[in-house]
């Protein structure tokens, strides 16, 4: 794949080479494509190699005589929103979440089937409306409230009829349940409205699905977000708020202890900074990788965990402002996607030919996405009186988007003003950039998503979300709406898949989004560090990670 | 001279008053609406009227900004609009982090700055002297936050010696009394934590220092030569006193007083370089935070701390004259013109 | 000096005529090998703001995204940055926007603060108290804060980047006009104009301000400097220019991310600030010894 890109990338820079030979400038491009090349060749060998070093697909067994005292730091990009997993949305709170709240299901160690958790089993019945659920017993939560029926009802009611307006993951998790009972102590019923074929994986999500601790949720008023409290394997110690998140190993946890005494989450900003920090030995693990940092990153004697990633970078088009689909047909033939791809990921992305990445359920090779095409969009654009375009972008990188928002952006507005269109671009950090969405005032933005359940209802909902923090082209369609939920009832299988196909083409005809790649899951490592594994969810389960 | 300090510190109130009055104006009158920015994503026209209205933003600017000082008077600088938390508790959190900074800082700036001054007045027209004055050019030349970036590529990236963020490890974060880390650590008997934080110190302090060092280093040559001329220098010379007894007994003594005045205004001046060098190094303190909420539109934070800054400027200034005036008994003040 | 001054008399006014001045100026300064330094540089530095768009190789805002990261060539000098733009035609387009920022600056704060540093100095009193606090109170906040705030009332564009950095700079030109014209001002030919009858505003343009000139120039030349600092500060903290456009300050902030993987993407706008900056301090510094040796620091 990668050889290809390489080649690709010569093959266009030699033409160009050759076309401009007439306009006397052909010695700089064909250089210039050398050089390229070289890099690009260089950073294939590097990521092999440290590709080689490990990535492990389970956890294995920790020995007995690893130091337990330890503290294991983990570097992200932001700071966390909140730590209450029903309050929140972004991945740098997740981190944190998953370490110390657990939900009924999880995932596999590095796949999305279905495990038991909280829940030891479960019986489905045959119009798939009703779950029962036998619960572990004996467990507690972090303030000494038992673990039971009474807990999931609360959890489960908290995001149904009580919902407030901030929980973000309510509907995505909860959206189908009509009803929740407690059966006896340790046994519940959820009952659906409709028959949810995501349902158990919604209920292993890092967001809105973990149970938290009642008696804790009532003292802190309905918000954990700074008191969090759950049954994980780490509880809270601390929030030093932009520095770091400070966690500390529950000794009561009913399965496996955790080996660090304590993991930290700390904040650090700045792309080049978090290498530093890893380089320096300050901190053990980092995420939020530029391709642009990789050798940096194993000349140092680092490792490069690198593992295909769920998720999707995408440039929204509000519908509500851009209404004519023309208008956004036009702008996306403007951006030569393949070449964006390449320059700023440098081969650590692929490019995103349709809205689900290329190993999940659903995906169809036979979605056809707007093509390249200048002098057709600069001939619409000009047709249309389109000059002018306000774009929101954020400033730091994303986990789907390493090369960062800004830059991504300004890259976008290089190729849209050689048709004719001036693109202002607002740029802000992630938190304020949330904030600013809300507003609704832009014409296109910059966004991204990392699957939460491996299910593709988990991408495709997002176009039909009320919320414009997750529906961002404002997209409200109701054809669209009733194949979705279709879809969702379907059971496993080619017709559902078949079904998503269909979704997908219809948003790429109608240009809602430009898909732009889906990242792969980069995360760096001082060499001692064991048994670390990337969730494709873009999680970390770092209870069973350790340095030796 | 009491009467004169009273005088300044009455004088102090039209200030703050004028400083007061310039924030307010540009925030809530010229800064884009808070009120979908605070709400978000389910703002309806009628939730933000709702918020405006709670917040006070609907009164006339008159209202809000009598109501603003009478909070202020009482210490109540109202709550962030973002994180909910009383603005005094939000700056308060960051404070010691920059003021921790500013100090070092300026210690920084002020030894070596009167060493590089005396070496060059004392050797005037020598090597040292034309070195550390194209230097100190250079200092108020170079921009601080490409600085920061340079000695970030040297000291953290390429020889790994020192760390390029953060004011300590998390991990050995001393218990928080006081706020400022050296002293929080030295508390608790952590020579660890200690040692981490000095080393978390060492970049962003000398950033952050260079400039003030090179005005320093410049004042203290220029007011040596000054002295050196003097009759008395001449006549200690002349009698005989030997050149090191001069220049430290008479010269350095004589010179260092306007030497002091210009490092108590250096101090001031370093919490404005400390926006730019906390945004380099992702430094936890208040100049940091400022720029994010300026950017955020979080008036009441913006308000508090700009007031804040003000006070200590303004304070500075008047300590720094009063202690002129203990050191230099020519001076008469008749509080007219300070 | 040793030079003799020509002087003329006109009624009892005693005038230094404009050219004598800068005759000595230019004496003083030519013994000054920084300054001079600093004043060929600056030289170079309007002609490359001029002429640059002229000699720049490519257009500095393209963006050629089959060309990103190229280091420094002989066809790209200094390297291409994140979005395969030309660093070294940015780097020469940024000396027209900083000196252009750094002029309009100057020039802004320049006349205001000389309007109201000679009225607070001619007419005192409760004129003078009210114009003098009002400076206090802009003084008292740090300028870069200062400038920051006005920025984000004011929004993003360089034309609100001058007035941002001209408004913060305004005090100091009128604390020094004042004071110059409070010395100027108790001089006999000042009062034998007013006892001939001149008006206020005559004796202000006429007989106090060309003699406070010197000083404002020094202090002027090197506000350019400062100027050029606060422009590229604002650019860093990304509160600067509407990209594409190439201001140093912003080629910095933006490229940040690159300072190990592309070191040349930063070492050049910030060499570029560094010089223009350090040539604008030298010549002035060397004015200033020119112009009025007392006022040496």
């Amino acid at each position: 794949m990668k050889k290809k890109l390489v080649s690709a990338l010569l093959c266009t820079a030699m033409t160009a080479a050759v076309l401009s030979g007439c306009g006397g400038k052909s010695e700089p491009a064909t250089d210039a494509a050398q050089t390229s090349a070289d890099a690009a060749g260089a950073e294939t060998t590097e990521a092999a190699t440290a590709a080689a070093a490990e990535n492990l697909t389970e956890f294995a067994q920790v020995p007995e005589d690893v130091d337990r005292e330890q503290t294991l730091t983990f570097a992200q990009g932001a700071d966390p929103r909140g730590l209450d997993p029903a309050l929140v949305d972004d991945g740098e709170s997740s981190k944190p979440i998953v370490q110390m709240y657990e939900g009924l299901t999880q995932f596999g160690d590095s796949n999305t089937e279905v495990e038991p958790c909280l829940a030891e089993s479960w019986e489905i019945s045959d119009d798939g409306l009703t779950y029962t659920f036998k619960l572990k017993q004996g467990v507690k939560f972090h303030d000494g409230t038992d673990f039971n029926a009474e807990a999931v009802k609360y959890n489960i009611d908290r995001q149904t009829i009580n919902k407030t307006e901030d929980m973000l993951y309510a509907d995505f998790v909860y959206g189908d349940v009509a009803e929740c009972n407690v059966i006896d102590d340790y046994t519940v019923e959820i009952k659906l409205t409709k028959a949810s074929t995501p349902f158990l994986n919604n209920l292993a999500m890092s967001l809105g699905a973990p149970m938290v601790s009642p008696t804790a949720c009532e003292a802190a008023g309905n918000n954990l977000n700074e008191a969090p409290c759950g049954t994980g394997p780490y509880k809270f110690v601390r929030w030093d708020k932009n520095e770091a998140v400070v966690l500390e190993r529950f000794d009561d946890y009913w399965g496996d202890k955790g080996v660090s005494k304590e993991i930290v989450f700390r904040t650090i900003t700045d792309n080049s900074a978090r290498v530093v920090a890893l380089t320096n030995g300050e901190v053990d693990i980092i995420d939020g990788i530029d391709a642009n940092v990789v050798d940096q990153i194993t000349a140092a004697g680092c490792l490069l965990n690198k593992t295909e990633g769920m998720n999707i970078n995408y440039l929204a088009y509000n519908t509500e402002r851009i209404t004519d689909p023309e208008v956004r047909k036009a702008l996306s033939q403007a951006v030569n996607v393949p070449e964006l791809v390449q320059s700023l990921y440098r081969g650590y992305a692929s490019q995103a030919t349709s809205i689900l990445p290329s190993f999940m359920p659903g995906y169809s090779a036979d979605v056809t996405q707007t093509e390249y095409n200048p002098e057709e969009a600069q001939k619409v654009l000009a047709d249309k009186g389109v000059t002018e375009l306000h774009m929101l972008a954020y400033t730091n990188p994303r986990p789907y988007n390493t090369a960062t928002g800004q830059t991504l952006a300004e890259a976008l507005q290089g190729y849209w003003s050689k048709v004719g269109i001036t693109c202002t671009i607002d740029a802000y950090d992630w938190t304020t950039y949330k904030e600013k969405i809300g507003t609704g005032d832009y014409d296109v933005c910059l966004y991204g998503w990392i699957g939460d359940n491996g299910d593709p209802d988990n991408f495709l909902n997002l176009l039909d979300s009320e919320d414009i923090e997750i529906n961002l082209a404002q997209y409200h369609d109701e054809e669209y709406s009733q194949m979705l939920a279709a879809a969702a009832s379907l059971p496993n299988g080619d017709e559902r898949n078949a079904a998503y196909g269909e979704m997908e083409q219809k948003i790429a005809d109608e240009n809602v989004w430009l898909p732009i790649s889906h990242q792969e899951n980069l995360a760096a490592y001082v060499s001692n560090v064991q048994n670390f594994i990337y969730h494709p969810t873009g999680n970390t389960y770092l209870s069973q990670t350790y340095k030796n | 001279m009491i009467k004169y300090i009273i005088k300044r510190l009455l004088l102090l109130i039209p200030v703050l008053f004028g400083v007061s009055l310039i924030v307010f104006f540009l925030m809530r009158v010229c800064a884009p609406d808070p009120a979908p920015i605070v709400l978000g994503q389910h703002a309806t026209q009628e939730s933000m009227d709702a918020w405006r209205e709670a917040n006070g933003l609907n009164d006339p600017v008159v209202v809000q900004y009598v109501d603003f000082m009478k909070g202020a008077f009482t210490g109540d600088l109202g709550t962030s609009y973002y994180t909910k938390a009383p603005v005094t508790q939000e700056i308060m959190s960051r404070f010691p982090a920059t003021v921790e900074l500013a100090i070092i800082a300026i210690i920084l700036a002020s030894v070596f700055g009167i060493i590089v001054g005396v070496i060059s007045a004392v050797h005037k027209n020598s090597i040292f002297d034309n070195g550390g004055m194209l230097l100190s050019l250079v200092g108020v030349s170079v921009p601080i936050f490409w600085l920061g970036i340079m000695l970030i590529i040297l000291f953290s990236g390429t020889l790994h010696w020192l760390p390029s963020t953060g004011r300590v490890d998390p991990a050995l974060r001393p218990d928080t009394v006081t706020g400022f880390m050296i002293i929080d650590s030295i508390i608790s008997g952590d020579t660890e934590a200690l040692v981490d934080v000095l080393r978390h110190l060492v970049l962003p302090a000398v950033t952050l220092s260079l400039y003030s060092m090179a005005i320093i280093a410049r004042m203290t040559r220029s007011s040596m030569l000054e002295t050196l001329n003097q009759d008395y220098i001449r006549t200690a010379r002349a009698k005989g006193v030997a050149d090191g007894k001069v220049n430290r007994r008479h010269a350095l003594r004589n010179a260092m007083l306007p030497v002091s005045t210009v490092i108590g205004l250096q101090l001031g001046s370093l919490l404005g370089g400390a926006v730019l060098t906390e945004s380099v190094y992702s430094w936890p303190g208040i100049g940091n935070y400022t720029v994010q909420c300026i950017m955020k539109s979080d008036f009441p934070v913006v308000q508090g701390v700009v007031l804040l800054i003000a006070v200590i400027f303004v304070l500075m200034n008047l300590i720094v004259d009063v202690i002129y005036a203990f050191l230099d008994p020519r001076i008469k003040y008749s509080g007219k013109e300070a | 000096m040793g030079k003799k001054r020509r002087t003329e008399v006109v009624a009892g006014e005693v005038i230094e005529k404009p050219e004598s001045q800068i005759r000595m100026m230019w004496d003083t300064l030519k013994k000054n090998k920084a300054a001079l330094g600093g004043l060929v540089v600056i030289v170079l530095l309007v002609f490359l703001a001029i002429f640059g768009d002229l000699l720049a190789p490519y257009d500095p805002e393209y963006s050629d995204m089959a060309h990103t990261f190229v280091k420094p060539c002989s066809q790209y000098l200094f390297g291409t940055d994140q979005l395969g733009r030309d660093i070294f035609s940015r780097v020469l387009s940024g000396t027209k926007i900083s000196l252009m920022v750094g002029l309009c600056a100057v020039a802004f704060s320049l006349i205001i603060g000389t309007i109201l540093g000679s009225v607070a100095g001619y007419f005192g009193g409760r004129v003078d108290g009210f114009i003098m606090r009002c400076m206090d109170i802009m003084l008292s906040i740090p300028s870069i804060l200062l400038a920051i705030t006005l920025m984000a009332a004011l929004g993003k564009g360089l034309d609100k980047a001058i007035i941002a950095i001209g408004i913060v700079s305004i005090p100091e030109y009128a604390r020094i006009v004042r004071s110059s014209i409070l010395s100027v001002k108790e001089n006999d030919y000042v009062a034998a104009a007013k006892v001939i009858g001149n008006s206020d505003r005559r004796i202000i343009f006429r007989h106090i301000l060309p003699n406070v000139v010197s000083s404002i120039v020094v202090r002027a030349t090197l506000g350019i400097s400062t100027a050029i600092l606060d422009t590229a500060a604002l650019g860093f903290l990304g509160m600067g220019v509407q990209p594409p456009m190439a201001e140093w300050g912003d080629m910095l902030g933006r490229a940040r991310t690159y300072i190990f993987s592309a070191p040349y993407t930063l070492i050049f706008p910030g060499l570029a600030i560094t010089l223009a900056v350090l040539a604008f301090n030298l010549f002035g510094d060397g004015l200033r010894d020119a112009l009025d040796p007392k006022e040496r620091v």
